[in-house]
This record gives C-alpha cells, sequence and structure tokens, in this order.
C-alpha cells in the first residue's frame, strides 16, 4: 500500500493562512505555500515552510474560463524562488463550505495544463494544488517522478495539534475498558489519536523512563526509545522498574574486578528495561528500543518519521540533534530536564528545579535561546583522552544529584503538555487573566515551590528555525542532520 | 532564411530549446518549445528570466534577441472555481460566445448550482432602432446543452425607429443582473444538444431582433 499524503503546517503559517482565505466575505481567494518534503515507509509528509498571500485584484483576478485565477506572474515569481532554494510549490485557493471540500472541474483541469510546465521548471521539486474549506483540505500533489496523489489530511502542528480532511472521519471505535478513565477527558476521538501516534524518547534514563511510562498507559501506539547506555546502580533510584538485578549491581560492587567486568556487560540496556515498561503498560504497543547515540545518523533518521519528540538528555550534541529534527521535519517536541546545581568550589548546592521547555517548529528553538552551547559541542566531540590530555575541567553536572521526584514532575508536565497538544485540547492563546504563553518554558523550583515562565526568544536569521533559505526550517530529506556518519566510527 | 538568422538554443522552463535567433517573437519561442517537446501551451504567458529572479512578460508578437543564455518560462494561469459554480459544458459554451463574438466584453456569473449567467455587450442592433447597440444576457442552465437558453434579455430603453411599439415577443421592465431589461422570449422549439449552442442561438436571437417589425 502505498503511504499516505501529510501536509504539516506551522500554527503561524495556518493562521495567516486562514485569515487571508476566510476574511468572512464568503468569496475565494489564493496563496502559494512553499514546501519541502520527508518521505518514509509510513507516509509521505509535506512541510510547509511559508505562505505567500496572492493579493486579490493583482495576483488574484477573475478568470476566463473560471471564477478566479493566480495570475502567472504571480506563479512564476514563487516557482523561481522554490526553484532556487530547492523547494516545492503548492498553488491554493478556498471553495465555500465548512466541514469537506473537493476541487472543481475546472481546478483539474487548470492543474492538467499547467502543473507539467511548473515540474520543469521547478527543477524536479514537487508541484501541487490544494483547495480549502474552512475546516477541510483536498489536495492534488504531482511529484517529479511521474506520481501523482491526493492529500490524505493536514497537520497543523503548534501550541495545539488539528487536522483536516477532505471529508470528517469516520466516527473512531470505542476506547475499551482499559481506557475508560482517560476517555471520558480525551474522549474516543483522543484515544484514537494516541493509538496512531509515533513518539520518539532521546535518553531512557530518570526521566525518559518516566515518560515511556506515561505514554505507555495514555495508549500511545507506538514508542521508539533511544539510549546508548547500561543501567548503572546509581540509576535504579530513577529509573522506572529497575532493580539491583538488571544493573547487576552485586557483581559490578564486587572486589575483584573481572567480575566488575561481567557485571559491566551484563547489565540491562536501560531501552530494554523501557521496552519491558512499556510493554506491561500496554500489551498491543510497539516499541523500537534502540541501543544507539542519536547523535549518530543511523540512529536519528529513526525519529524523522515520529509525529511527537521527547528530549530527556542532556548533551549538547543530542540538543543539536533533537532542534535540528523539530525544524526540519516539522516535529513538535519537549526537551525535559531536572538539574540541581552544585557550585564546584564551595560545594553549596543551588536552587534545584525541572524544567519543561516546548520545541515547536514556530517560537525560536533551543539554538536562538542559547541552551545549545558551542563549546559543550566541542567538548562532547572528544574522546576522554582528548579530554583529558586538554585537561578540560570536568563538568559539575556529571556528578551533580539527580532525584526521580524532580524527574517526575518535569516527565509528568511534559506528558500532560504532549496529551492535551495532541488532543486538540490544549488552548492556543494565552488564556484572559494568565501571564504564561503556551510556548513558554517552564521552570519548577521546589524549595521554594515557585513555578516561573520564561518566554523564548526566536531569532529570524537562525540557522535552525528562521526562515532565510540557508535554513534548515522545513527542508526535510532535502538537507542532511547534524549527526555524526556512522560509517565512520564502525 | 535570413543569411543574419541563425539557430541558437534557448532554455523553455528548463528544456534546451532550438530557435531561430537572433531576434524572435514571443509566439515563436513558445510554439518551438512545442514542437520540440516542452510541455506548455501556446496560451501560456511567457517571461524572460533576468537577474535575482526578475522576469519580463513577453508577449507573442513582442521581439525579443536572444542568446545561448537566454531563459524563458511559460506558465499558465492556476484557474480556480468552486466545486459548485461553472459546469464544464457551461465552461465550453461561454468559451464558445466568446469565440463567436471577438473582441466584445463578456460578463460572466456563476450560479450556484453550476450555470451561468451572462451578458454579451455592444452587441449592433441594425436599423429598426434608435440605439445603434445594446448588451445581450442570458442564462445558461447547469443542465445545458441539455435545455434550451431562454430568454434573453437587452437594454430596457430600446425604441424602435418607426415609434411603434416593441411588437410581440419583447416585454419590458425586467431585471437581469441588476440591469433594467426588455425580455425577448424565443424559446426553440426544436432545441438539439448535438447541435446547437448557446452562442448559435445568441445568434439567432440576434438575427431575430435585428429582423423584427
Amino acid at each position: 500500500m502505498k503511504p499516505l499524503v501529510n501536509l504539516v503546517i506551522p500554527y503561524s503559517v495556518w493562521s495567516q493562512l486562514k485569515s487571508h482565505l476566510f476574511p468572512g466575505d464568503g468569496d475565494e481567494h489564493g496563496a502559494a505555500l512553499v514546501v519541502g518534503s520527508a518521505s518514509s515507509e509510513r507516509e509521505i509528509r509535506l512541510l510547509a515552510k511559508k505562505v505567500v498571500l496572492a493579493k486579490d485584484g493583482a495576483d488574484y483576478v477573475p478568470g476566463s474560463r473560471s471564477y478566479r485565477v493566480l495570475n502567472p506572474s504571480f506563479i512564476l515569481q514563487c516557482a523561481l524562488e522554490c526553484r532556487d532554494d530547492g523547494m516545492g510549490l503548492l498553488l491554493l485557493h478556498n471553495h465555500g463550505g465548512t466541514n469537506s471540500v473537493t476541487f472543481s472541474n475546472v481546478d483539474i483541469e487548470s492543474h492538467e495544463r499547467g502543473y507539467p510546465a511548473l515540474l520543469d521548471i521547478l527543477r524536479q521539486q514537487i508541484v501541487g494544488g490544494l483547495v480549502f474549506a474552512e475546516n477541510a483540505i483536498a489536495g492534488d500533489i504531482w511529484f517529479p517522478n511521474g506520481d501523482r496523489r491526493t492529500v490524505d489530511h493536514a497537520t497543523i502542528v503548534g501550541p495545539v495539534t488539528t487536522r483536516l480532511y477532505q471529508s470528517p472521519p469516520p466516527r473512531p471505535p470505542a476506547s475499551g475498558t482499559h481506557y475508560d478513565r482517560q476517555a471520558r477527558l480525551f474522549g474516543d476521538r483522543g484515544q484514537e489519536i494516541f493509538s496512531k501516534y509515533k513518539v520518539g524518547i532521546i535518553g531512557a534514563g530518570g526521566a525518559g523512563s518516566l515518560v515511556n511510562e506515561f505514554l505507555a498507559r495514555l495508549g500511545v501506539g507506538h514508542i521508539v526509545i533511544i539510549d546508548p547506555e547500561r543501567l548503572d546502580p546509581s540509576n535504579v533510584s530513577r529509573v522506572v522498574d529497575s532493580s539491583s538485578w538488571d544493573a547487576m549491581t552485586r557483581l559490578r560492587e564486587n572486589r575483584f574486578r573481572w567480575l566488575r567486568c561481567i557485571g559491566d556487560h551484563l547489565a540491562a540496556h536501560k531501552v530494554s528495561i523501557a521496552s519491558r515498561v512499556a510493554r506491561k503498560a500496554n500489551s498491543r504497543i510497539r516499541i523500537e528500543p534502540i541501543i544507539g547515540n542519536v547523535v549518530n545518523d543511523d540512529v536519528a533518521m529513526r525519529l524523522v518519521d515520529c509525529d511527537y519528540l521527547f528530549l530527556a538528555a542532556d548533551s549538547a550534541q543530542a540538543r543539536l540533534v533533537f532542534n535540528a529534527i523539530v525544524h526540519q521535519y516539522l516535529i513538535p517536541g519537549i526537551q525535559i530536564g531536572a538539574k540541581v546545581p552544585v557550585d564546584q568550589e564551595t560545594g553549596v548546592v543551588g536552587e534545584p528545579y525541572s524544567v519543561v521547555r516546548p520545541v515547536v517548529p514556530d517560537h525560536g528553538c533551543l539554538s536562538c535561546n542559547g541552551l545549545i552551547l558551542p563549546s559543550k559541542i566541542t567538548d562532547e566531540t572528544l574522546s576522554d583522552e582528548q579530554r583529558k590530555a586538554q585537561r578540560y575541567v570536568e563538568d559539575s553536572e556529571i556528578f551533580a544529584p539527580s532525584v526521580i521526584t524532580l524527574n517526575s514532575v518535569a516527565a509528568g508536565h511534559a506528558t500532560n503538555e504532549f496529551a492535551f497538544n495532541v488532543t486538540g485540547l490544549a488552548h492556543a492563546t494565552r488564556r484572559p487573566g494568565h501571564h504564561n504563553d503556551p510556548y513558554d518554558y517552564i521552570y519548577f523550583e521546589p524549595r521554594g515551590r515557585v513555578i516561573r515562565y520564561e518566554s523564548p526568544r526566536k531569532n529570524a536569521a537562525c540557522r535552525e528555525c528562521g526562515m532565510t533559505s540557508k535554513s534548515r526550517l522545513a527542508r526535510g530529506d532535502a538537507v542532511t542532520l547534524p549527526t555524526r556518519i556512522r560509517s565512520q566510527n564502525g | 532564411m535570413n543569411s543574419q538568422n541563425h539557430e541558437v538554443s534557448v532554455l523553455v522552463n528548463e528544456n534546451p530549446v532550438s530557435v531561430v535567433g537572433p531576434r524572435i517573437e514571443g509566439r515563436m519561442i513558445k510554439q518551438a518549445a512545442i514542437d520540440q517537446g516542452v510541455k506548455i501551451r501556446i496560451d501560456f504567458i511567457l517571461s524572460e528570466e533576468q537577474n535575482d529572479r526578475k522576469f519580463k512578460i513577453i508577449g507573442d508578437a513582442d521581439v525579443v534577441t536572444v542568446n545561448k543564455n537566454s531563459r524563458f518560462h511559460a506558465v499558465a494561469p492556476d484557474d480556480n472555481s468552486e466545486a459548485s459554480l461553472l459546469k464544464t459544458d457551461v465552461a465550453d459554451a461561454i468559451e464558445g460566445i466568446k469565440a463567436t463574438f471577438p473582441g466584445k466584453e463578456v460578463i460572466v456569473s456563476a450560479d450556484a448550482d453550476g450555470g451561468a449567467s451572462v451578458i454579451v455587450e455592444d452587441i449592433d442592433l441594425g436599423m429598426p432602432f434608435d440605439q445603434e447597440k445594446t448588451w445581450f444576457g442570458f442564462r445558461i442552465g447547469f443542465q445545458y446543452p441539455h435545455g434550451d437558453i431562454y430568454p434573453h434579455f437587452v437594454r430596457n430603453d430600446l425604441k424602435r425607429k418607426n415609434a411603434s411599439g416593441l411588437g410581440p415577443g419583447l416585454t419590458p421592465n425586467h431585471n437581469f443582473l441588476g440591469r433594467n431589461a426588455i425580455q425577448i422570449s424565443r424559446r426553440s422549439n426544436y432545441w438539439d444538444p448535438t447541435r446547437d449552442t448557446a452562442a448559435l442561438k445568441l445568434l439567432k436571437v440576434i438575427e431575430w431582433l435585428r429582423r423584427s417589425q
């Protein structure tokens, strides 16, 4: 069966487009979307980078063959930009109606007349047409290889996730007793959404193991969890369902070195424990435990067709790769962590906190906000020997305290954010009387019982999330991730 | 061939096309591209690309100087219509009217059910009337060509030179697309959907009006 076509649109792009197409006049309007693409066995994703609005009366005018036409000058201007940036072009307009839409014969005839020429101009990028009703979308997508597909649905990603179909999808089956209590909140539709979601978790330590259990119990249908490490005895206090047996504690604390080595090699991998936990919580789950480092290209590529990502690993390199995948493939994500800062010189423990940072392709990224330190990336690329030879001071975080209760605050809040976001229940904008925005980073400080919000900033020229032609935003398969080429490292 | 003319390879929609240069009409560039397999049609809009993604539209009759670096694009307008507007046969009928009355403005107002109301401006009336020209309006139903095109409408102030009344088949003070109008009732008793068209019916009605007493 051929993969479906899913158009992914960031919330800010959709807001702009919706206001233009449906200003309340009941008339037709036109525009164009500049898109990247990403293909997997699961689906073909068209990734909307930006919208170019067609001005009524200039770019969108009465037609001789039809009610309205997109002016060839407008089309050519968009096409040349897409050609030079290696992006695809979707031309679109709206019809009346609300929950269903279809192309007219005039629309289809126009596609067949004009799109072969556009495919040539765009040098083998995707070309297509879209038509919208207020809550519906239809699409006719032409691929450079001669394939032609309809759009199955559009996914709008941002502070809340919504979906558009050509006509309302059939009513989902009842959730069953297993999820009865939560289906009373999320509905059968929400439960169905969970079951169809593929979620990636980077890091299976304290925070990641909790996220894994929460998602599995929510009913998420497919989890990919990545971590290279085996369980250490010091992890048992934080990794869900882990035991001293998993950690081979007795062997590893033995006075004989050879027994300690055996223990090191027999300890369970963290992802194996996570897999066990997920299957206990949901026997129907599809869980992919990956023993590997997300910084390696073959591992990172396992995440590019996910619907949501959790970053629960704290290396700068992992942040860089996660941040890149979010923006290159328009996959919403959330970075979580807990920190107990300790002053290296005095040993004084600072304010411990749990942190949740939504990272969506709309509102500034980890790089814009100084959360991916170039110096740390450089450090992390060195081997242990190289690091010692250059006498880098050990990062205090390596020995920092780590506590399950701090991790659980972050993990619980993050999975709540996920659950309400993907089921469409989250608020898209700031609520009246409140000071925090949906995109805000949230810090929980337990000692002072304080919750702090921090609004992320966005750098328009950012190479990760900006709108420039050099940015990786919405580029999909067209550019490589900032990962290590696996073949060179065995 | 002019001894100064020579073959030049240009790009049309990124495809190499051989044309007779150095000076050539826009239409000839498009025709050469079509002949050499480029997927365009003769009515596409031709543009010549310049620097920084700027382009200049080249009309069919415009003559341009070409060289091996010339890059052209031929693009069609993207026609959009609501699904319930302008059934294909109706759209074809309108095209036929435009072809039958070249140079006359044709105003189309799509109905919600796939038909259209049409006005053709500035039709010559001939001798019987004080006015030289009138507009003609009529509706093409969504089931065209199976339904007759009937009635037609013209300007409401039409007056005969002989000061007689309008005559049979003509009734004043109707309204068509917001215009005060005289209704012309000329039903076709033998309408044949395989042969009759909206354009042909309009010609018949015009002829009838010109000959009417």
